[in-house]
């Protein structure tokens, strides 16, 4: 086991991780952060998405041991003193949430498009939500969702 | 009907907790002292085992121990025909079959101590289609077939016994229809025509894969905690495995990452459970996506035979079909399959001739299950594809065609049943309205070959397995609801059964609470599958409510010196009609009750009922559903090809759906959007790929393709309300028929653009490309 230091969420943490560990290894086991999702652990499905210094990576591909010294962002992290988000406020009022197994990382990889691109068009939605993997919805109120926090009434 | 709630726009109750990713899965938990498990496959298809030596895995350091079918009872079991061991013992029937199962103090150890199980084997010739499988030279898979017992149920037991009177080689289960006189029809045609249609195998891949964690406990009994669409199917087939009564088995399904029919069985409980009891810990069992591809359920992949008689003014007279369903290794749902596939392979449509077989059959393959409309996709695409066939022959307008035959109120179907809110018509012509079927065609880009597609279905609602529920009421005025139901994602159980109370009792929707899927807490429900909780709960849950309302208004009534038939309750306030300044709130009767009358508790207990049939219609045998509430479905697709490399864009999509009532417009157009584009997979990338020997080629969301964010068209959905007389306030099932007619639209789509029908599913370039050379040289 090596110690590592992890910024998570704004806070940081000392975690054992083993030698190769996924991040999502040690945000799940380590840190008991059970958000971010495990699919595929091939880095196709999307569902284990957190971002790391602004940029959106598959936590179960990516070593625990690369993301030291950097800020990492997960679910847990995007509401603030008990108030949703305006993304997760959306998914939550569009009906975007069905079984809720791939939101966690579709939550990540929106919220880093909107921080991008704060009017994306539907093509860019589209396009920025194609790495995470739905089975439930057809993506349609997800698009939906995206777009009313991108322009709030 | 006069509603507050019904038809509004409410969050479902758990989408807070699933956008903040405080909501459990299986996977997410962690008990003191867990350890982690691992399944040891068969590596050959077909093979007689001559020893399994467990020993090097046993001794390997940090393993906990290893299961194999010596530490089991040696008894069969399965759901409805019992050909299903729990490890292999004297053969293997496909590469995956499970052998073993080991116990380490963590997931690597597992993995590695699995690898060590040594099994020596004696190969068998093998068989992988279905079609084949039934020829006198294909090797026998269930030698003992005939010897198999099924669920002791009344409702099964004649159809097995009826099976084993008409026995086909290798086939798990048939069911066939006899309508009038399929040779005479033909005679009367004015145009015969014939089609050959097929079809693969695809997965429902929820986005979660299979997770299990089972808890021994000092008494003998476990606790299991699984992602089952069936906790009660789980509880029964977890204690007839391992011989305890079902008392012992505690099954909770907490929030399950999806379903689709992958998880409609009880598939590696007992597995998990047997391992947690032998070592004494809490055993946890998660699939890896290449497990999951490679065992857990998929849909049967089908040949389809089909022939229609027509006359030039549009009456079909006659259709004969043969259907071959690949069930893969054991027969898992194949009775569900099977008759299904007799009910819905003729189409909804008035037809005086019928004469139709399904087989479901054994083969060296995965198991196949009731994924999301077992047989719908499949039997859609052969039967619609047909239609549009039987449209160009006689130059008929192929929503004309449908129009002319579709099923109407009042008819009797083929398996004699009087057919009642029968939307199809409004859906058929909505459906093609939106897609713009009247007006021309526009251009397509970069010269694409633009085509219009039409497909329509019916689709059933489980019947003959019931659910219970409760309705209590908190001191502080929270309403719960207590069910066996299960959340897989659908929302009926935490979106659309608060309104349900919400809108009897008038509350609000953020009073109610649910707990659901704990069959230690909950009364009994079959299970998130055949498009039935609504159906079922919506009934149970209206009976609760309305009980436990009578015991709020008693309570009421007693305060207030008032006769509870006078009372009403409005915004949180309990009042004599026409008096609401003068009322009690809620919250106060609620917490006198206890003290008063007693705490209120309603009940309901529901079970959807066959509706009545008169054989004298038609025929229908091996069917465990002869007579079915029935759904109607349309829906259009418009298609750009492209000429240079056969590719299928999908540039438009309407859905059209018969309903009955909209509880929860929300949960009802996530179910038609997903529903329709599951099946654009279906019909566009979805196959499971194998080699010669058996083995999986794909077990990948890299290899297996399913609908990308940025390949979908938004799906225009309709929804038509016919007023079901059975249904709970007029509903009908809506979590399956979504996914029924899309592989027809887009074939249709596709054939109108390139101007013949691509009969294999499914539509990759090449085959669409290979379809229009064949135009070409004609």
């Amino acid at each position: 086991m090596i110690t590592i230091t992890l910024n998570v969420n704004g806070a940081t943490h000392k975690v054992n991780v083993r030698p190769g560990e996924s991040l999502l290894s040690a945000l799940r086991l380590g840190l008991g952060l059970t958000g971010a999702k495990e699919g595929c652990g091939e880095g196709d499905c999307g569902a284990c998405t957190v971002i790391i210094d602004g940029r959106t990576v598959d936590s179960c591909i990516y070593p625990a041991g690369e993301a030291q010294g950097k800020k990492v962002r997960t679910v847990e992290g995007l509401a603030s003193n008990g108030k949703l988000s305006p993304l997760q406020e959306a998914f939550v009022e569009h009906g975007a949430v069905q079984c809720g197994f791939c939101i966690p990382g579709m939550l990540m990889s929106a919220t880093a498009l909107l921080e991008r691109n704060p009017k994306p068009s539907e093509a860019a939605i589209r396009l920025g939500l194609s790495g995470n993997l739905c089975r439930c919805t057809g993506y349609a109120k997800i698009v939906e969702a995206v777009r009313a926090a991108a322009s709030p009434a | 009907m006069t509603t507050k709630v019904f038809g509004t726009r409410v969050p479902r109750l758990d989408a807070v907790d699933k956008t903040t990713g405080r909501t459990k899965f299986v996977g997410d938990m962690i008990l003191p002292g867990m350890a982690y498990a691992k399944l040891v496959h068969s590596s050959h298809p077909h093979a007689r085992i001559k020893r399994i030596d467990t020993s090097r895995a046993e001794k390997h350091p940090g393993v906990i121990g290893v299961v194999t079918h010596k530490d089991v009872p040696d008894h069969l079991h399965g759901e409805l025909i019992w050909d299903e061991r729990l490890f292999a013992k004297e053969k293997v029937r496909y590469q995956g079959d499970i052998i073993a199962i080991v116990a380490a103090e963590d997931q690597a150890t597992a993995d590695a101590a699995a690898k060590l199980v040594k099994v020596d084997y004696e190969p068998l010739k093998a068989v992988f289609d279905a079609e084949q499988a039934m020829k006198p030279s294909a090797p026998l898979i269930h030698e003992k077939w005939k010897s198999y017992a099924c669920l002791p149920s009344p409702k099964v037991m004649p159809v097995w016994q009826w099976q084993k009177e008409n026995p086909r080689r290798n086939c798990s289960w048939s069911s066939i229809v006899r309508k009038g006189d399929v040779e005479k029809g033909f005679k009367e045609a004015d145009v015969v025509v014939k089609g050959v249609y097929t079809t693969p195998m695809v997965h429902g891949s929820p986005i979660e894969n299979h997770s299990v964690l089972a808890q021994p406990h000092d008494d003998g009994s476990v606790t299991i905690w699984t992602a089952t669409q069936v906790p009660y199917v789980v509880r029964m087939t977890v204690a007839a495995f391992l011989d305890i009564p079902i008392s012992q088995v505690r099954v909770i399904a907490p929030a399950i990452g999806g379903g689709f029919g992958a998880k409609c069985q009880a598939w590696v409980e007992p597995h998990a459970a047997a391992l947690a009891r032998k070592t004494g810990r809490p055993v946890k069992l998660v699939f890896n996506r290449e497990e999951e591809f490679s065992m857990a359920q998929p849909r049967h992949p089908a040949k389809m035979y089909v022939k229609s008689g027509i006359k030039k003014d549009g009456t079909i007279v006659a259709r004969e079909a043969t259907i071959y369903f690949d069930t893969g290794f054991t027969s898992m749902l194949s009775a569900v399959q099977g008759s299904l596939g007799a009910l819905t392979a003729a189409g909804p449509y008035k037809i005086a001739n019928l004469k139709i077989d399904v087989y479901c059959v054994y083969t060296n393959k995965p198991s196949c299950s009731a994924v999301r409309g077992p047989s719908g996709p499949q039997l859609n695409f052969c039967i619609e594809s047909h239609m549009d066939e039987l449209a160009r022959k006689i130059g008929m307008d192929p929503l004309a065609l449908r129009l002319k035959n579709a099923y109407e109120e009042g008819d009797i179907a083929h398996n004699g049943q009087k057919l009642h809110a029968v939307g199809l018509k409004q859906c058929l012509v909505k459906a093609a309205e939106r897609i713009g079927w009247k007006q021309p065609k526009a251009a397509g880009g970069d010269g694409a070959l633009v085509g219009r597609g039409l497909s329509c279905a019916w689709w059933i609602t489980a019947v003959g397995f019931g659910t219970g529920a409760l309705v209590s009421i908190e001191q502080d005025g929270t309403v719960h609801i207590t069910t066996g139901t299960v959340e897989h994602g659908t929302g009926s159980t935490f979106g659309t059964a608060p309104m349900i109370v919400a809108e009897e009792l008038g509350v609000d929707v953020s009073q109610v609470r649910v707990h659901a899927s704990d069959t230690g807490i909950a009364p009994f429900d079959y299970g998130g599958v055949g498009s039935r909780t609504t159906f079922n709960l919506g009934h149970a849950l209206r009976q609760a409510t309305q009980d436990a309302r009578r015991q709020l208004m008693a309570n009421a009534a007693a305060m207030i010196e008032a006769n509870p038939d006078d009372l009403d309750i409005a915004q949180g306030m309990i009042f004599v009609k026409g008096t609401p300044e003068k009322g009690i709130p809620f919250a106060i009767v609620a917490q006198a009750a206890p003290f008063a009358l007693g705490p209120i508790v309603g009940r309901g207990s529901f079970n959807t009922m066959a509706p009545p049939f008169d054989p004298k219609y038609g025929l229908v045998e091996g069917s465990l559903f002869v007579s079915a509430q029935l759904s109607y479905a349309a829906q259009a697709a418009v298609v750009e090809v492209d000429g240079e490399t056969g590719n299928v864009k999908v540039t438009d999509f309407a859905a059209a759906h018969d309903v009955g009532y909209s509880i929860n417009p929300m949960c009802v157009e996530g179910q038609i959007e997903g529903g329709a584009v599951m099946g654009l997979g279906i019909a566009l990338s979805e196959r499971v790929g194998f080699d010669g020997e058996g083995r999986m080629q794909n077990p990948s969301f890299l290899d297996y393709k399913i609908p990308l964010c940025c390949d979908v068209p938004p799906i225009k959905f309709d929804i038509i309300e016919t007023n079901n007389i059975d249904g709970p306030y007029g509903s009908k099932g809506i979590g399956e028929p979504p996914i029924v007619p899309t592989t027809g639209a887009v074939a249709n789509a596709v054939a109108d653009a390139i101007g013949v029908q691509v009969t294999e599913l499914p539509l990759l370039p090449e085959r669409v490309l290979a379809a229009m050379k064949t135009v070409k040289k004609r």
